[in-house]
């Protein structure tokens, strides 16, 4: 990947392309890459959806290259949802198909004139932009079925739907999958209503006549691979939990442990939720589409194959598997025990181009104020039709759960720094709650989420039953991971990492395989504190301040059952978590 | 005495069981109070020592993460879930003397309490989630074990209704009946003993 393409939408005579070397940015990949840009190119106070924010789409490090598990790509800009700096993240084809063009980013800048929307195609000749107003208000199921058409069914496209063309706070990125749907999505913090204030609906790639990204040491990445592939089979969550039953594995165990948010957080263990977990989803799976239904990669090289199909009950697809985070939004933080409900709310997400975990945790704060009960499946599915409809209702719903709370007077919003909670009660498992607290993101799951061995080491020794251990813990949390965001690869590799020293050793050995570098545990570390460290400053810079690293405030006052437990961690330890 | 009532079916396919689904929700099992986790599964229930150890990575009491099954009692009445190693940060939290225990050590077991019972008999409800309701449940079927009433008709209504076919035998209070009344057996309101032959 040697280039950056740009393209400035507001160019005097219309948008502009232009393609550039890598300069400051060279060495950079996915989240290092999306948050160096929008810390150096991006005004802190800018208005997210003005013409000073930046979309930055970037392939990970090892992306387009034979290396297992590298297909992420991260979008980066500042959030028009927290106000702070971004990175969301997805699977899907078009990591890969970028990096083997050579595109190290894509960097989407300036805002048009008017309101035509345009499309972009990229390929190995280079890249144009043209308006379509045929695609306008198309949700991205028709909209993919119409760049087929016309380009194929190899291409890979990177698109919004309505929600991002109507700029709403919650709308996603969708990414097509192997079987080029849009079902992978850059979910979190309404990235795609910044893709929709650069006026551009959809991004096309073909990579025909593209290659495969070679390593600077072929023996030894080679080498490197097969272990890592190794390791990433013999461990049970990697080899066997997770293509078994998905991530929705985590329902009965997060439910049994109390910490399962039930009815918009009031409770942490909801009755319904043996109907509703991975086992049950897959056996429905497999026995409507056949077994094998419940494993599936969503995109080439992935080993692991967390995700699955979703049929109905006449053997139509649905949409992929539901993740844990959408069963739990749309299922039981909603009170709602169907599985047929929740893949048909996943599906109009994904149509519509919105971030399930906001939607779902929106439509329980709708539930709280009135709107409907808990528990209507069908009053979610037409709340959530106000969305893509863009009724007024439906603009408040799509701009989040913070936004419809303030409207309708819900004081018992789970926020932080305006982005909903996922699937975790921060009272039961407080070093989540820590991570939400403290994460540049927002409450973000994802955040603090993978762990070595070698790298919990570093900075000090952890005393596991001492309260402090939960504030450094979530630090080295929150660094190990923005440092594997950087790479493309998938963070579901941490439970084998962490696990197994020689498949951590081998994760190392596949980056200095194929960079040619000689990194040692303690760089991938430095290079977590760094992506940190920038996007801290960027949020300060842009207001935020101590204070936004807390939790709301009902948490510590509300006991939650069956435990009884209220989120008691202190702000001077939360303070302390980037003291490094 | 009366004898409680039994269903007792051969089944050669075990995913038509949905043992996912029956273990989801929890079955009944008959033990003391005041043994340990591990004499539960281990000395009772024929678990090894090794599984236990190894692939029994989470595990609840009453609701509390375990890190010790040898130091965890079983109280009357209760409920104990066990699940294979977990994804993910939370997955990492929940594990049995997992390096990120602290994450959750407001809803950890504690220093186990004696019991001042003797060893009484009680009905303890098991739950066995994902790779662990695969791999033990086909066996504790074998062994036996209890359900309600009307929780047992749950399961045969959602076994389906080609199920009963695909059934080797079944055999209702000792008495073989023919497999396509299973449906229509009315089912008694308190426990009854559910076993199944591969």
């Amino acid at each position: 990947m040697d280039k950056i393409l740009r393209i400035n939408m507001s160019a005097a005579s219309g948008p502009e392309i232009k393609t550039e070397p890598l300069g400051p940015y060279s060495g950079l990949g996915g989240r290092a890459m999306t948050s160096t840009v929008v810390a150096k190119e991006v005004p802190p106070t800018c208005h997210p959806l003005g013409t000073e924010n930046k979309l930055v789409i970037a392939p990970g490090l090892l992306s387009g290259s034979a290396a297992a598990m590298s297909g992420r790509i991260s979008v980066g800009c500042k959030s028009p949802l927290t106000g702070g700096i971004k990175e969301a993240n997805s699977g899907g084809q078009p990591s890969q198909m970028l990096a083997r063009l050579g595109y190290a980013a894509l960097i989407l800048e300036g805002a048009p004139k008017d309101d035509t929307l345009y499309k972009v195609v990229i390929n190995k000749d280079g890249a144009t932009i043209a308006p379509d107003s045929s695609l306008k208000m198309l949700g991205n199921y028709d909209l993919v079925e119409k760049i087929k058409g016309e380009y194929g069914e190899k291409v890979g496209c990177i698109s919004i739907g309505q929600a991002g063309e109507m700029k709403l706070g919650a709308a996603s990125i969708a990414f097509t999958d192997m079987e080029q749907r849009p079902t992978r999505h850059a979910g979190r913090g309404g990235v795609g209503a910044v893709m929709g204030s650069k006026g551009i609906k959809v991004i096309v790639i073909d990579e025909a006549g593209s290659s495969m990204r070679q390593p600077q040491n072929p023996e030894k990445f080679k080498a490197a691979n097969k272990e890592f592939v190794a390791g990433l089979r013999k461990h049970p969550v990697t080899g066997q939990g997770l293509p078994a039953y998905g991530t929705n594995v985590l329902t009965n165990v997060v439910n049994e442990a109390g910490a399962y948010p039930t009815h918009n957080f009031k409770e942490g263990q909801f009755a319904g939720a043996a109907n509703i977990s991975g086992e049950t989803q897959a056996e429905l799976e497999n026995s409507r589409g056949g077994e094998g239904s419940a494993t599936h990669g969503c995109h080439r090289g992935c080993v692991i194959r967390c995700s699955g199909t979703f049929f109905d009950k006449n053997g139509r697809f649905v949409s992929k598997q539901p993740e844990y985070e959408t069963v739990w939004a749309h299922g039981g933080n909603c009170g709602i025990d169907d599985l047929d409900t929740i893949a048909k709310l996943d599906r109009m997400d994904d149509d519509y181009g919105l971030d399930t975990i906001e939607m779902g945790a929106t439509i329980a704060v709708a539930m709280e104020a009135g709107l409907a009960n808990f528990g209507d499946a069908e009053a979610a599915i037409r709340l959530l039709e106000e969305v893509g409809k863009g009724t007024p209702l439906g603009r408040i719903l799509g701009s989040g759960a913070a936004v419809t709370g303030k409207v309708f007077g819900v004081e018992r919003v789970p926020v932080v720094k305006g982005q909903s909670m996922p699937a975790y009660d921060p009272r039961a498992v407080k070093g989540m709650g820590v991570t939400y607290a403290t994460t540049t993101m927002g409450a973000d799951h994802t955040a603090g989420y993978a762990v070595t061995a070698n790298l919990l080491g570093v900075g000090g020794t952890v005393d596991p039953l001492s309260p402090k251990g939960q504030i450094e813990l979530s630090r080295n949390l929150q660094v190990a991971t923005a440092a594997i965001d950087a790479t493309g690869m998938c963070l579901f590799i941490a439970f084998a990492i962490l696990d197994q020293p020689e498949t951590f050793q081998s994760l190392i050995d596949l980056i200095n395989g194929f960079t040619g570098l000689s990194l040692t545990a303690d760089d991938v570390s430095d290079l977590g504190k760094t992506i940190l460290t920038q996007e801290r400053a960027f949020n300060a810079a842009a207001g935020f301040t101590k204070a936004h690293d807390r939790l709301p405030t009902y948490l510590m006052k509300e006991a939650l059952p069956p435990h009884n437990v209220t989120f008691d961690v202190s702000d001077e330890e939360l303070d302390e978590v980037f003291n490094f | 005495m009366t004898a409680k009532p039994s269903l007792v079916i051969t089944a050669p396919e075990s995913q038509q069981l949905f043992i996912s689904a029956l273990f989801g929700t929890g079955v009944g099992i008959e033990t003391q109070v005041g043994i340990s986790l591990s004499a539960l599964l281990c000395d009772q229930l024929g678990v090894s020592r090794d599984y236990l150890d190894q692939r029994i990575q989470t595990i609840f009491l009453n609701g509390r993460t375990v890190d010790h099954p040898d130091r965890a009692l079983i109280e009357k009445d209760a409920t104990v879930a066990l699940s294979a190693a977990m994804p993910g940060l939370v997955g990492a939290t929940l594990r049995k003397e997992g390096l990120l225990a602290v994450f959750r050590k407001d809803i950890s077991q504690t220093d186990e309490k004696q019991t001042n019972c003797s060893r009484n008999d009680t009905m303890i409800t098991l739950k066995l989630f994902n790779l662990v309701a695969k791999e033990l449940g086909p066996s504790l079927l074998e062994r036996g074990v209890w359900l309600k009433g009307s929780q047992l008709a749950r399961h045969i209504e959602r076994m389906g209704e080609n199920a009963p076919a695909a059934l080797g035998s079944v055999a209702w209070n000792g008495r073989p009946i023919p497999a396509d009344q299973l449906r229509a057996i009315q089912w008694p309101a308190g426990w009854v003993n559910f076993v199944v032959h591969a």
